[in-house]
């Protein structure tokens, strides 16, 4: 989704609710693996879209506005766990179990989300750009603002990386 | 079930394969290590374009939220604004009164140093809000 960075930056409540309803269907499965429950992961959402509106002017436009969303995902996910170890909550078993119905799968995908999550930004971008947005390699290289030979080593060092975090675990 | 490829697809994985599809392909089938890294990137994509349908309501609390968050930093935005405003004001009285002792006017009866605190105050005041107007119509200008 292309906007306009400055109206991110002073807050145009329009452009925030188009963006609330293009990203959360993407953002919400992000978030189960931090949730107890259904609620949990809804309020989780919301705490992630409050934190993107007091902390957007940390983004600048120069990378992926989805991976930064995932970051801010991840901040606020990490900080409900923490959270949660002091005030165990009463946990909804069936709500969880219907989430977690191919264990391995979703065991998988959670272990490479974190591990693309914490690759160096750069890096990061390019998956993101590349992999999830659909950007060809000159697109991602000027919103990047980088040449096209920095992507795709970026792109192959992610790579690498990304199947080392696996080893073991893929055959 | 038609398991054709669009013609967008196709192109995109001859223009990938520098147009040596063959080759491309063929390597793809016979080389583990490739195999296995395509593997590692379809992973990693469905793992980020997974979407869950969300609730209206849901959606609508959201944006709600967010609203709430947005007056409240105006009212701060305000507030601090009002806070300057009259802080540079009050600033500005005591520099009118400062300025007529040093220029050796006598300011000793109440009344007088009233006068020229409010004049220093207001003075001040007069150029914020010139100042403000001159920004909005120059913004006005630059959006037309």
């Amino acid at each position: 989704m292309d906007f306009d960075l400055d109206r991110l930056h002073s807050g145009d409540e329009a452009l925030f609710a188009e963006l609330v309803n293009t990203y959360s269907p993407r953002l919400l499965p992000q978030l189960r693996r931090y949730a107890g429950s259904d609620v949990d992961a809804h309020d989780l959402l919301q705490d992630v879209w409050l934190r993107v509106y007091n902390k957007r002017a940390g983004f600048d436009g120069r990378g992926s506005f989805f991976g930064w969303l995932l970051s801010v995902s991840r901040t606020v996910g990490m900080t409900a766990v923490r959270k949660r170890v002091h005030h165990p909550p009463t946990v909804d078993l069936p709500e969880i179990a219907a989430h977690q119905r191919d264990p391995d799968a979703r065991f998988i995908r959670d272990r490479l989300r974190d591990a693309v999550l914490a690759l160096p930004e750069r890096q990061r971008d390019v998956v993101i750009l590349r992999l999830v947005d659909g950007m060809s390699t000159a697109e991602t290289a000027r919103l990047l603002q980088c040449a096209e030979g920095t992507v795709k080593a970026a792109l192959h060092q992610a790579t690498r990386k990304l199947r080392e975090n696996l080893q073991g675990t893929l055959r | 079930m038609n398991h054709c490829l669009s013609t967008d697809a196709i192109l995109t994985i001859g223009d990938a394969l520098g147009w040596d599809v063959q080759d491309g392909l063929r390597h793809l089938q016979t080389c583990e290590e490739c195999r296995a890294q395509l593997e590692v990137l379809r992973l990693a994509r469905d793992g980020f374009v997974e979407t869950e349908p969300i609730d209206a309501a849901v959606l609508g609390r959201i944006a709600t939220a967010v609203s709430a968050a947005a007056r409240s930093e105006q009212q701060r935005a305000r507030a601090g604004e009002r806070w300057t405003h009259s802080i540079e004001a009050v600033l500005a009285g005591i520099s009118a009164l400062i300025i007529l002792v040093s220029s050796g006017i006598q300011v000793d009866d109440i009344g007088t140093a009233a006068v020229a605190f409010a004049l220093g105050a207001t003075l001040m005041a007069g150029s914020n809000f010139f100042a403000r107007s001159v920004a909005g119509m120059a913004q006005e200008t630059a959006r037309a």
